[in-house]
């Protein structure tokens, strides 16, 4: 570095400690960003690890609810689904029932005919 | 219902909403009335200050609705005493923890009181609220959403910004003597100010909680309908620059209701202007021009200031000429430190801060040219606030379109918003034309105190040439000062438009390692800050990129 207009000529000491001076508040500057710099990444890891407990949080929150919704739906269905076996073999009890009544009910050929010639005869 | 008590131990807050009322149409009024009443928050009593009016129907109006809820108030004025004094009836009248400031033809959103309640809630120390607003036309449609910064003392300066909806702690008002005498018009604007002096805490609410009618006359339709109102807020900021102790003058703006800060620099406060170069050449205005000789002969031509230093870091391939023709510019002021490394732009600028003097460092690019005066005193001077960290330029490129009106930080991204508008408008919020608290500047035209420069490090010597005045305003923002833009530092800036493309991935993700992804920016937020580019102007560019003997658009004329 040379101070262009204020350095008196051929004072190389002066100029020396200067360049030192100089050597060492750059070297302070480094350092420092790198200490404001390691300050800011932590605070950033921080926040990112507050945020990220939080969702993981709200996410394990969630799916409790969810698996708790998907357990009690799994218990309707399969409570509905006996319902409707029950419901399905009582109707179709119901249905050989009527059937067997429908087949005892229904009038004999014998007793048709004679029916018939009876209702010609008049 | 009554309000449950007046002040708050535990429970939401009591607001007393004060109205001055002089002569709104009924009908008007009564949709005032229906948004107090739809408040969600229940804790309120609102006094209307009837300021003689001279239609009957209004006090009949209001004191039907008072007849039928008990948290209506009325205070009647014999004589006219205009808004100041009616504001002041209701304020001295007020038995709420905090004022909630309503004017009479205005509508509140219905979750007004609720959100400032929960904010009240947040933060014990909170002295004064303010919300974003829009206006609402006759037909009740609203439009003109304005999108308001966090807390920016130096922009409350050069404009009201804060306005509606407004809320402030009542002793504290009252503390500060309420509304004054003889600042009509702008007389919230003095009492913003005020209250802005001694606040603890101010709060921004980035919802929309006031509706502002925009009716012929009113300042909300158009902003120079009351002349009057922008001499008493010129006299009400330069009071409060007289009150805080800053040696400035008020101007008037670019508009009505905007001002200019003409700041004062103690002649005894040496400047450094740190400048690096290659002592490159370029044709400016149609004439070939050395540009770091220009830019120092520019700078120092356009102050007055006694003590300026300037400290040139140059690349050791720097011409002796140039060299020598700096200093037949700058004389005695110059100081020269040679540089003999790779570029490293960040570390150029450390060498020439450490090899500064000055107590204020001025970072300054060598393709600049200062156009307004006293640019030196208006960018260097606010930081004698210690709040101040550092101050950016306003930056045109050479056919006077803007470069750079701050830097912001949203959506992923570091943005210079506002390119391309030109230097006689304002922004759409006056953004453009007056000071203000910005999330960063660029370093091409910067300043910091010495103090802050070495607190914060520097410049990053690990980003050589992008980003590294990204990472030094987050720096200065750690620890704990605002970065403030000053609107009436010009210079042209004869930068690349393109330039800004070729930055690096790693670059941008080791700002990102330090202090993570941008979001929205709490000054210039993305809903104001989205670039408005001109695409017939990017055509232009790269038109003239992809085949350079395309003629060139014309440039502006030297001021």
């Amino acid at each position: 570095m040379t101070q262009d207009a204020t350095t008196p000529p051929g004072d190389a000491e002066l100029e020396r400690l200067r360049e030192e001076i100089a050597q060492v508040r750059h070297e302070l500057l480094v350092n420092r960003d790198q200490v404001i710099g390691s300050d800011a990444e932590v605070g950033r890891v921080n926040r990112d690890l507050t945020r990220l407990t939080q969702e993981l949080r709200s996410t394990t929150r969630k799916l409790r609810r969810t698996t708790e919704r998907a357990t009690e739906l799994q218990q309707r269905l399969a409570r509905s689904k006996k319902r409707h076996d029950e419901q399905v073999q009582r109707l179709r009890h119901r249905v050989e029932q009527l059937e067997g009544e429908l087949a005892a009910a229904r009038t004999s050929f014998p007793r048709r005919v004679v029916r018939s010639v009876r209702r010609r005869l008049r | 219902m009554t309000p449950s008590r007046t002040g708050r131990d535990d429970g939401p807050p009591l607001f007393s909403i004060i109205t001055p009322v002089f002569d709104p149409p009924v009908d008007v009024l009564e949709e005032t009335i229906a948004s107090v009443l739809a408040q969600e928050h229940r804790d309120w009593e609102w006094i209307l200050v009837d300021d003689a009016s001279t239609d009957p129907t209004v006090v009949a109006t209001i004191t039907r609705h008072m007849l039928g809820d008990p948290r209506i108030r009325l205070l009647e004025r014999d004589v006219n005493g205009h808004i100041v004094a009616a504001s002041n009836d209701g304020i001295a009248a007020a038995r709420g923890e905090f004022v909630v400031l309503l004017d009479h033809d205005d509508l509140l959103t219905p979750d007004a009181l609720a959100v400032n309640a929960r904010l009240i809630d947040e933060h014990d120390d909170v002295d004064y609220l303010y919300s974003d607003e829009d206006k609402v036309d006759a037909r009740g449609r609203t439009y003109g959403r304005f999108t308001k910064p966090d807390w920016s003392p130096e922009r409350l300066r050069g404009q009201m910004y804060t306005s509606h909806l407004s809320v402030v702690r009542t002793s504290l008002v009252r503390e500060v003597g309420a509304f004054r005498e003889g600042y009509d018009g702008s007389q919230d604007h003095d009492l913003a100010l005020r209250i802005g002096e001694v606040a603890r805490r101010v709060v921004h609410i980035p919802e929309v909680l006031y509706h502002w009618r925009a009716v012929a006359g009113s300042t909300s339709a158009a902003i120079d309908a009351k002349p009057y109102a922008t001499v008493a807020g010129q006299r009400a900021v330069q009071d409060h620059l007289d009150r805080t102790g800053v040696a400035a003058r008020v101007d008037q703006g670019a508009e009505p209701g905007r001002y200019v800060i003409q700041r004062e620099l103690d002649p005894g406060i040496r400047v450094s202007v740190v400048i690096p170069t290659l002592g490159q050449d370029a044709i400016v205005f149609g004439q070939r021009r050395v540009m770091v000789v220009e830019a120092v002969r520019s700078l120092l031509a356009r102050t007055a200031h006694p003590d300026v230093e300037v400290v040139v870091v140059h690349d050791t391939p720097t011409p002796a000429a140039v060299l020598d023709e700096l200093r037949e510019v700058a004389g005695d002021r110059l100081v020269l430190v040679p540089y003999d490394k790779p570029f490293n732009y960040s570390e150029k600028m450390n060498l020439g801060a450490v090899a500064a003097s000055g107590e204020r460092l001025v970072l300054l690019n060598d393709d600049v040219e200062v156009i307004s005066e006293r640019w030196l005193e208006n960018l260097v001077a606010p930081l004698d606030d210690p709040r101040v960290g550092m101050t950016g330029a306003k930056l045109y490129f050479d056919d006077s379109t803007v470069q750079h009106a701050c830097h912001a930080y949203w959506g992923s991204h570091y943005r210079h918003p506002f390119r391309f508008w030109t230097r006689d408008e304002p922004g759409p919020f006056g953004e453009l034309v007056v000071n203000r608290e910005v999330s960063g500047v660029t370093a091409a035209c910067a300043a910091m105190t010495r103090e802050t420069y070495f607190e914060v490090g520097g410049f990053t010597e690990t980003l050589p040439s992008n980003f590294n005045d990204v990472d030094l305003c987050y720096k200065v923002r750690h620890v704990g000062r605002s970065i403030v833009w000053v609107a009436n530092c010009e210079l042209f800036h004869f930068e690349s438009r393109t330039r800004e493309g070729r930055a690096e991935a790693w670059e941008r993700y080791a700002v990102v390692r330090r202090w993570g992804i941008p979001e929205d920016d709490a000054f210039t937020p993305s809903a104001v800050a989205s670039p408005m580019i001109d695409p017939h102007r990017i055509l232009r560019e790269r038109i003239r990129e992809a085949d350079p003997g395309v003629r060139a658009p014309a440039a502006a004329p030297q001021p």
